[in-house]
């Protein structure tokens, strides 16, 4: 793809959410009799400053970028191989959320902490366990019982 | 103050039960401040109950120890983890976490620690000598002042924007947008809730700050592949130097005189004292590009600017019964469980408590100094923990520090909603500290300007009939005038 046209897509971008904050401002945000259309001021202002913003950062970006083919490609495959991980630590962060819930908060910490391991590279068992019991249950702990904040429980730990 | 009176409150201040429970504070807040997700107004309440067969005066002590060193204690994580565990830390997270990236997490640690304890002693004389002429003026304070003081926190935007001034500002766009999410607060209508009951209460700047500072940087550092924390693995630990500090000495009192005038003054806060002073360090600075490189500078004036706060905040809750925040609102409350009413009245019959809570406030600071050393010695080490034990136990301390803030899985949604915004834009040139920034100030300019326009039936002249809010007025458009003037004078340098 066009280097120019690949780096005003971000921009772009942030300017359709600017048109789309704008659309959805009157169904989303509430005016009665007295308030008038005080409430969507602050969405109107905004939303239309971030499509004048990102505006003018496309135009800008079209004018001064050069072409650099050769180096992005080379990055660009540098930065696919590192992207995997934190994709997969996303999806790791995701399922704890789901299932913290149900399962409890020391399972499923102990398996998170763990997964997260693997995915960085470590392989060691010994390592992977032990961190991932002390830091759940220290952290269980200390959040429960000290500063009596109520973790999430399910029907294991 | 008789002599006689001043030795009564010393031999007050200084009984054993009294410094028992101050350095209890103290610890228990430098602890409960660095962590992620926990907030000081939580520290204060959780030791809240402890106060209730206390004497006054001690249990006063132990709140106000938790609320000083709480502040400070959010520059630990911030600086050694890139997670501000505090909304006013946030502004030390770039150039302190820049820093400890260097090898120089023992500076950045000691920097902060000697300007929040500086911050802290001159908010307190502050408190002691000037309390009432400082409440006065905060008194004059109302919806055209507060729009204006919010408006002048906001061109701090252009300061920490980075190279581009509009990309700051469409992230400040976006931060007003998500702090107006839920309850309109002059109308009471509902704004961008999409139906969903955990968006009506509005979204919690802990959360964000988590999602948009740690986990974004966890992310980060994943993609990386950085086996530690520390990039400078030969760095030896040099011993911090008194004479390193004498650079920054001036930066930290007029950044400590900006943190006690906005603490004084109700409903502003630690955060936005720190941004404003960041940027007023960067303004006068000869190297103004080095900010949010590790520049030491940058953690000396935030620090100072918000720990300089702490003191001031009491001042409207002493003098007046008004509290300046929710931490002194909790602070207000013990007073009133202690059988004090505060305002007026408080000096004139229990003038001894008074005094007493005003001078263990510095005592509060000077021990803050000595238990804030003993972290500092041990804390830098963690930039040495391998990232395979590390990055997981700091991702888990953020979701579980998300949950903590309001015991629900909706904040931590939130925090990896942000983390992933955090992680991305900045790729594109967007800086994340605009945001932050709009979050903290958009709801008090937008509500403050609401409330004035409708004082003024519709006419902004109201902006310029009022003498502080004309100060204000012509601040900010200096402040604009030269923040655009310098940037353009740097580009005329680099072409």
């Amino acid at each position: 793809m066009n280097v120019r046209l690949k780096s005003i897509i971000p921009h772009f971008m942030m300017m359709l959410f600017g048109v789309l904050i704008v659309i959805i401002t009157p169904f989303q945000v509430e005016v009665s009799n007295s308030s008038g259309e005080g409430p969507r001021y602050l969405y109107y202002f905004t939303g239309g400053l971030i499509i004048l913003l990102s505006l003018n950062t496309c135009i800008l970006n079209f004018i001064k970028i050069k072409k650099e083919k050769a180096e992005n490609e080379f990055t660009e495959k540098q930065q696919k191989k590192s992207y995997s991980r934190v994709i997969l630590s996303l999806i790791l962060i995701l399922l704890w959320i789901l299932t913290v819930g149900i399962v409890g908060f020391i399972t499923t910490t102990v398996l998170f902490i763990a997964g997260l391991m693997l995915i960085l590279g470590e392989r060691r068992l010994l390592v992977i366990v032990i961190t991932s019991i002390v830091f759940s249950l220290l952290t269980f702990y200390v959040f429960n019982n000290l500063l009596r904040i109520s973790l999430p429980a399910g029907f294991l730990l | 103050m008789s002599l006689d009176f001043l030795t009564q409150i010393m031999a007050s201040v200084f009984e054993w039960n009294n410094l028992i429970f101050m350095f209890v504070g103290v610890l228990f807040g430098m602890i409960i401040g660095a962590l992620p997700g926990m907030s000081v107004t939580l520290g204060v309440a959780l030791m809240l109950p402890f106060t209730f067969g206390m004497e006054a005066s001690a249990g006063i002590l132990l709140l106000i120890g938790v609320y000083c060193s709480g502040t400070y204690g959010g520059s630990l994580t911030a600086i050694l983890l890139k997670t501000p565990g505090t909304a006013a830390s946030a502004a030390t997270a770039e150039d302190g976490f820049a820093m400890a990236q260097q090898g120089r997490a023992n500076e950045a640690l000691n920097i902060a620690l000697y300007a929040s304890v500086m911050g802290g002693l001159i908010s307190g004389i502050a408190l002691l000598f000037i309390a009432p002429q400082v409440a006065s003026f905060a008194l004059k304070f109302s919806a055209p002042e507060y729009f204006m003081l919010a408006i002048f926190g906001l061109t701090t935007i252009a300061g920490v924007s980075g190279k581009s001034i509009s990309k700051g500002l469409v992230m400040a766009c976006i931060g007003m947008l998500v702090a107006g999410i839920g309850i309109d607060p002059v109308s009471g209508t509902t704004r961008m809730y999409f139906g969903l009951n955990d968006l009506l209460r509005g979204i919690d700047i802990v959360p964000v700050l988590i999602g948009l500072f740690a986990i974004s940087e966890m992310f980060n550092q994943i993609e990386r592949r950085s086996t530690q924390l520390a990039l400078d693995t030969n760095f030896k630990r040099k011993p911090f130097k008194i004479r390193q500090l004498k650079e920054h000495v001036k930066t930290i009192v007029k950044s400590s005189f900006i943190g006690t005038i906005v603490g004084a003054i109700p409903g502003t806060g630690g955060g936005i004292s720190a941004f404003i002073s960041l940027n007023e360090a960067k303004r006068v600075s000869k190297k103004p590009e080095s900010f949010g490189k590790g520049n030491p500078e940058a953690i000396a004036a935030a620090e100072s600017g918000n720990n300089g706060t702490t003191g001031a905040t009491l001042i409207p809750m002493l003098t007046l019964g008004i509290p300046g925040d929710v931490v002194t609102a909790v602070l207000l409350g013990a007073l009133m469980i202690q059988g004090l009413a505060p305002g007026p009245e408080l000096f004139t019959n229990h003038g001894d408590l008074v005094y007493t809570v005003m001078i263990g406030f510095i005592v509060v600071n000077i021990m803050m100094f000595f238990v804030g050393k003993f972290m500092v010695k041990y804390a830098e080490k963690i930039t040495l923990i391998p990232s395979i034990i590390l990055y997981p136990s700091v991702l888990g301390l953020c979701l579980v520090g998300a949950y903590s803030s309001n015991n629900s899985m909706s904040a931590v949604v939130i925090a990896l909603v942000f983390g992933v915004i955090g992680y991305i834009l900045p790729k594109y040139g967007y800086p994340l500290a605009p945001l932050l920034i709009a979050m903290i100030l958009g709801p008090l300019a937008e509500t403050s300007l609401r409330q004035s326009l409708v004082f003024s039936d519709g006419s902004f002249l109201i902006f310029f009939q009022r003498p502080i809010s004309l100060v204000f007025v012509v601040l900010t458009v200096i402040m604009i005038g030269v923040t655009l003037w310098g940037k353009r004078k740097r580009k005329l340098i680099e072409e």
